[in-house]
């Protein structure tokens, strides 16, 4: 019982990161109507700007207290999310406003053609071997009833959990939250009621790309490296997170990023590591055979 | 009387297809106008290109009197203070009734205009006022067309625009709707719409056009068109049509 409970923790906390990933996917095609494939590539610039970040700033972890460990997190999270909320905002403005609105493949392969250069561009200036990301959360462990949580764990989790609240907020209660929604379901509508739709995509973007930045930041240092490729199985999972949730429903991207998390911690646990992926992605499968719209629907078109 | 809008040889074309071919047409301030037509005959290209929702080769649309509004972008267009109802209303069906009734008006919904706006709708469609909370998509036709209604006006427009405001309601809520049409232009709004009934909208309609393949092919009074041969022919099936 124990293991399972400790199964669980694992398998919630790298969960959340999925579940914030899939969400950037899900926020852009629901709005922008296009499959953003450098969103992977986005998450893997996170995890080398916090590499870059951490190196030049130069700290031992183990040297600082558990507080400043976490303010100098916090600061990470804040720069790194910004700088990739920037490389958001020119990937729209430069790739995604010229060729959406077209045929679905040609904002789907002018993305594609980001990735390959952002990945070719990392291997170039980061090197093709991963780097050390050094940790920058001094090590706790928190024992609670035989289930260990790790004051890294903790913080990846947390970072999801902060992550999604906001958007949840963002999206149900604010005045661009609902021209978001507006704008998803019917642009031209939106557009007559005077939402500039530009800026409203805009905005979706530099979102979803600053939440893949957070996850960047968090997986970088919570397996403490960062690699040119590794966008690659992360956002594909995250992808179909959001093809089996659906686009229409952000709670339930949430849930089933969650739950991939799980699966894939328990596959760990009780079977073995080798299989971990083979399990999730059938998991995955077979949601998809009896449900080819995802669980709450509508990849509309 | 000057012009409100005032579309001056507009052409629009989806690829080799031309839609609208050379229109000119007002809308005077006021007033009820009418296009008349049947499916394909151009009607949403003409609205859709007065919105900006598509770009068009030729044609100069001025709106209010003389100021040209072709190329602006949609958002901008509704700010200068046209308002659309989208056939079949369109409402936003994931959100909320207030919600859709708050992205009527859009930029402003915090301003004192927008709440005394938000009270005169709930007043005008009490249904909308029990319906708050609720899912824009659970409502019924008829009470989506009013809650369409009330999202375009909430942003308190100079003109408003109905494409077919009557598609797919049942006659008795038709009625409801051209009724409420007459009424807002009593209160001094102006309105642009087209109808394929042409029964109806030309009984509260002040000046109709007739729209054929793209073309304008008459236009009048109301009471002179609906007393003319091609719209008995056409649209009131009054005669066997002619033989081609």
């Amino acid at each position: 019982m124990e293991q399972f409970f400790q199964q669980l923790v694992n398998g919630l906390n790298v969960g959340s990161t999925y579940a914030v990933v899939a969400l950037g996917f899900g926020l852009v095609f629901g709005v922008m109507r296009v499959i953003n494939l450098a969103h992977p590539e986005i998450f893997m610039l996170g995890a080398y700007f916090t590499f870059m970040l951490v190196n030049v700033l130069g700290f031992d972890s183990q040297s600082l207290s558990l507080l400043a460990g976490i303010g100098l997190y916090i600061g990470v999270l804040i720069v790194v999310m910004s700088g990739t909320g920037v490389v958001g905002l020119v990937l729209e403005r430069l790739v995604i406003r010229p060729t959406r609105g077209t045929y679905l493949l040609i904002p789907f392969i002018a993305t594609g053609g980001v990735a390959i250069f952002l990945q070719n561009g990392a291997q170039r200036v980061w090197g093709a071997d991963p780097v050390l990301v050094p940790s920058i959360i001094p090590f706790h462990a928190l024992n609670l009833g035989g289930v260990t949580f790790t004051s890294m764990q903790l913080t990846t989790f947390f970072t999801g959990v902060v992550v999604m609240a906001v958007l949840r907020y963002y999206v149900r209660s604010t005045r661009w939250g609902r021209a978001t929604r507006a704008v998803a379901e019917r642009a031209d509508v939106a557009a007559a009621c005077g939402v500039n739709v530009n800026q409203v995509s805009q905005l979706t973007m530099v979102i979803s790309a600053m939440m893949a930045g957070a996850a960047g930041v968090s997986i970088g240092l919570l397996y403490t490296s960062a690699a040119p490729f590794m966008g690659l199985l992360f956002g594909l999972k995250s992808f179909v997170c959001m093809l089996v949730a659906g686009n229409r429903n952000i709670e339930a991207i949430m849930a089933v990023g969650l739950s991939l998390g799980v699966v894939e911690a328990l596959v760990t646990g009780y079977l073995t590591s080798n299989l971990r992926d083979a399990v999730a992605f059938t998991v995955l499968l077979v949601v998809l055979f009896f449900r080819p719209r995802g669980l709450f629907g509508s990849y509309d078109v | 009387m000057s012009a409100l809008l005032k579309i001056t040889g507009l052409e629009v074309s989806y690829g080799l297809v031309q839609a609208v071919r050379g229109v000119d047409l007002e809308v005077r301030e006021g007033g009820i106008c009418a296009v008349l037509g049947v499916n394909g005959a151009g009607k949403s290209s003409i609205i859709k290109a007065i919105l900006g929702l598509v770009k068009f080769r030729q044609g100069k649309i001025e709106f209010p009197e003389g100021k040209e509004i072709q190329g602006l972008p949609p958002h901008k267009i509704n700010h200068a203070g046209i308002a659309w109802l989208p056939q079949g209303g369109q409402v936003f069906s994931t959100l909320t009734v207030y919600e859709n009734l708050l992205m009527g008006a859009f930029g402003r919904e915090k301003s004192k205009e927008a709440k005394e706006r938000m009270d005169q709708v709930m007043e005008r469609f009490p249904i909308l006022k029990d319906r708050r909370e609720q899912l824009a998509g659970t409502l019924s036709g008829g009470e989506q067309q009013m809650l369409a209604f009330g999202r375009a006006l909430m942003s308190e427009p100079k003109l408003l625009i109905l494409d077919e405001p009557s598609l797919g309601l049942a006659p008795k809520i038709v009625q409801v709707m051209f009724d409420l049409v007459a009424q807002l232009r009593d209160e001094g709004l102006s309105i642009f719409m087209t109808e394929q009934n042409a029964r109806e909208a030309l009984k509260v309609a002040d000046y109709a056009y007739l729209l054929e393949v793209g073309e304008i092919r008459g236009s009048g009074a109301a009471k002179e068109i609906e007393a003319s041969e091609a719209v008995q022919r056409v649209y009131l099936g009054t005669s066997a049509p002619l033989p081609r």
